[in-house]
């Protein structure tokens, strides 16, 4: 995975790229003096996973820049780094997915990559259609019909012939949850859940059976709060 | 003829009270259209269990028929723990079946053998309908039910249960002698006493408790206040000294500036305003409440060696009051920074994860930190409190815990 690590401190810089390498991941990390820099190099920011940002900076700061980028590559994660807190609320308005205190990095850090890194996890099947890699994120749906179970994303579908417990094995822990006899659905795709029914964002209901309810709501709820 | 007709009108009369007993104790279900038919559900099934009951002319085989179809629609209509639905659905029951009785034994009792009063049936309904209004009328619509153990469910669920079997009892072993039969209708005048009485002290237990945690609510409050307070004096303090430094650091930056040592100057200025700004309210979130709370558990954390890191947006309209607000937060905050202190000991990671977010209209607040061994999750006062944040504004509340972490979400 590609990492910018924006600090007007060259010190702090290093200390942060010797934290992420200590980390055991495989990054590619270049570093930046100012918003500026950064900004000119768009190019590279715009293949990377993680873009570590210092608020404090002279010239545009952290907060402008994270603004900038999203507005650009509003897939890329933002973390913005920083000596004060109380930033927070400004953070948020420019979608940065977390605040570190930079006095705290080394208890900090591994926890917020891995929960970045999560986010970015490739499964890999044998479909009827052949061997595909997935984005987990791109999963939306699984869903059974007549002897085979079919993945749902954005733009194709792909039928496997393996069992749904088998399935939900393998993608556990990665945000789906079994609603269904037929259905394991990917819960970044819930847009509503009530009275027994689930409305997908693609706008997709499905019926959830009363006795699977309290523990669909729980995990959903749970899955909300780690987000 | 007559007969069918008076028994089409006892088991609607039957099924109406029924409804209206069940309703007086338990929620009923968002089940759409088949709601407004629930009459009719439980007046067919009543009327199935009827011939049923009739085919085998067993009266123990026609009772558990009776009381498991009142479950079965209670599991369906209503929202309701298995305990609530066996206690209530016998609770039912034994009132039904004890004014029945108590009718059987004035007619065995007060007229020749050879004729048969059918037409009492009605007026036994009538006592029976008169008996729920009462208990509607006693019943102050407590439904906290999930304060009462298993234990004590089941204690109480004895009372209507064994009022069935002594009824049942009753039916087989019944005798001409006037003695006996006299002896039955002061029982099951008695009995009915009981079972309302079983209301009376099932609210009774379910107002007291609801007191109690009101009372452990009261005192909550009252402590985080008073622990909110004292991290203020704290803070004064606190900043007090530190004023105390800064008057001194001041003073050598202008000896630094009067001699020309520009240089050192702005060093010292540097560090003095990054001492100045951590020393200040760390989180800001648009909400006052939300920000002292925060901000408190944040530097008693800190203190201790635990690390937090926030995503957190703006609750400029967060529609809690500020006990709730204080509830929420200090609860699940407290509880995650009390495991942090323990793996901090064992010398593992500390950190607090805190979200809180608007996000799709819902209001999400979770805390996630590590603990040294699994915890069990059990409604101390501060979960259940927490829990009564969340079902007061029809929100979610949800807890995991595993070997090596706790996560806590409310979802409003």
């Amino acid at each position: 995975m590609k990492i910018a690590v924006c600090d007007d401190s060259r010190e702090d810089r290093g200390a942060l790229r010797a934290l992420l390498e200590a980390c055991g991941h495989d990054f590619e990390i270049r570093e930046y003096g100012s918003g500026e820099e950064l900004y000119a190099d768009m190019g590279y920011v715009r293949e990377c996973g993680i873009v570590f940002l210092d608020i404090n900076m002279e010239g545009m700061d952290g907060l402008e820049a994270a603004g900038r980028i999203k507005a650009e590559c509003p897939k890329v994660h933002i973390v913005l780094v920083t000596a004060y807190v109380n930033y927070a609320l400004d953070g948020y308005k420019v979608k940065a997915s977390r605040f570190l205190l930079k006095d705290d990095l080394e208890q900090t850090l591994p926890e917020c990559l891995d929960d970045i890194l999560r986010e970015e996890r490739v499964v890999e099947f044998g479909f009827v259609e052949g061997t595909v890699r997935l984005r987990v994120d791109d999963i939306i749906y699984i869903e059974t019909s007549r002897h085979k179970n079919v993945f749902y994303t954005a733009g194709e579908t792909y039928s496997i012939y393996k069992k749904m417990d088998e399935l939900e094995a393998e993608l556990a822990g990665m945000g789906f949850v079994r609603i269904h006899q037929s259905f394991l659905i990917n819960m970044r795709y819930i847009g509503k859940l009530s009275s027994y029914v689930m409305v997908l964002t693609t706008g997709k209901e499905i019926s959830v059976p009363k006795s699977r309810y309290p523990e669909v709501k729980r995990q959903y709820t749970l899955f909300k709060g780690a987000e | 003829m007559a007969l069918w007709v008076l028994s089409f009108c006892i088991m609607a009369i039957e099924a109406w009270g029924s409804v209206y007993f069940f309703d007086t104790f338990l929620k009923k279900t968002d089940v759409g259209r088949l709601g407004k038919c629930r009459y009719v559900v439980l007046y067919f099934a009543d009327m199935v269990v009827a011939l049923l009951g009739g085919h085998f002319d067993l009266m123990g085989i026609k009772v558990m028929l009776i009381i498991l179809v009142s479950i079965t629609f209670c599991t369906v209509f209503y929202e309701a723990g298995w305990k609530q639905r066996i206690f209530f659905s016998g609770l039912n029951y034994a009132l039904l079946f004890l004014t029945d009785l108590f009718f059987l034994q004035i007619e065995n009792m007060s007229i020749s053998p050879n004729v048969v009063l059918t037409f009492l049936l009605l007026p036994s309904k009538m006592l029976w309908l008169c008996l729920v209004f009462i208990v509607r009328k006693i019943w102050k619509g407590q439904n906290n039910y999930g304060e009462l153990s298993r234990k004590e469910w089941l204690k109480f669920s004895m009372i209507p249960l064994l009022t069935v079997a002594s009824m049942l009892l009753m039916f087989f072993c019944n005798s001409a002698e006037a003695k006996v039969q006299t002896a039955y209708l002061f029982l099951s005048v008695g009995l009915i006493f009981i079972n309302i009485l079983v209301i009376e002290l099932l609210q009774g237990i379910l107002e007291k408790e609801e007191l109690f945690r009101e009372s452990a609510l009261a005192g909550q409050k009252k402590e985080s206040q008073l622990a909110h307070y004292r991290d203020m004096q704290a803070v004064y303090e606190r900043q007090g000294r530190k004023m105390h430094d800064y008057k001194n650091q001041i003073r050598t930056m202008q000896v630094l500036l009067k001699k020309g040592d520009t240089q050192a100057a702005a060093a010292l200025a540097e560090r003095l305003t990054e001492s100045i700004s951590v020393e200040m309210a760390a989180v800001n979130t648009n909400h006052p409440v939300v920000d002292a709370v925060l901000n408190q558990k944040f530097h008693a954390a800190r203190e201790q060696g635990v690390s937090m890191t926030f995503r957190v947006g703006d609750m400029g309209g967060l529609r809690l009051n500020e006990e709730e607000t204080v509830i929420l937060l200090s609860n699940l905050l407290d509880n995650a920074i009390h495991e942090c202190v323990k793996a901090a000991r064992q010398g593992r990671k500390a950190v607090i994860h805190v979200k809180l977010v608007q996000e799709g209209g819902k209001l999400i607040f979770s805390v996630r930190n590590p603990v040294v061994e699994k915890v069990q999750v059990t409604e101390g006062t501060g979960l259940s409190n927490v829990k009564a944040v969340a079902d007061k504004y029809g929100g979610d509340f949800a807890v995991s815990c595993d070997a090596e972490k706790f996560q806590a979400v409310v979802m409003l």
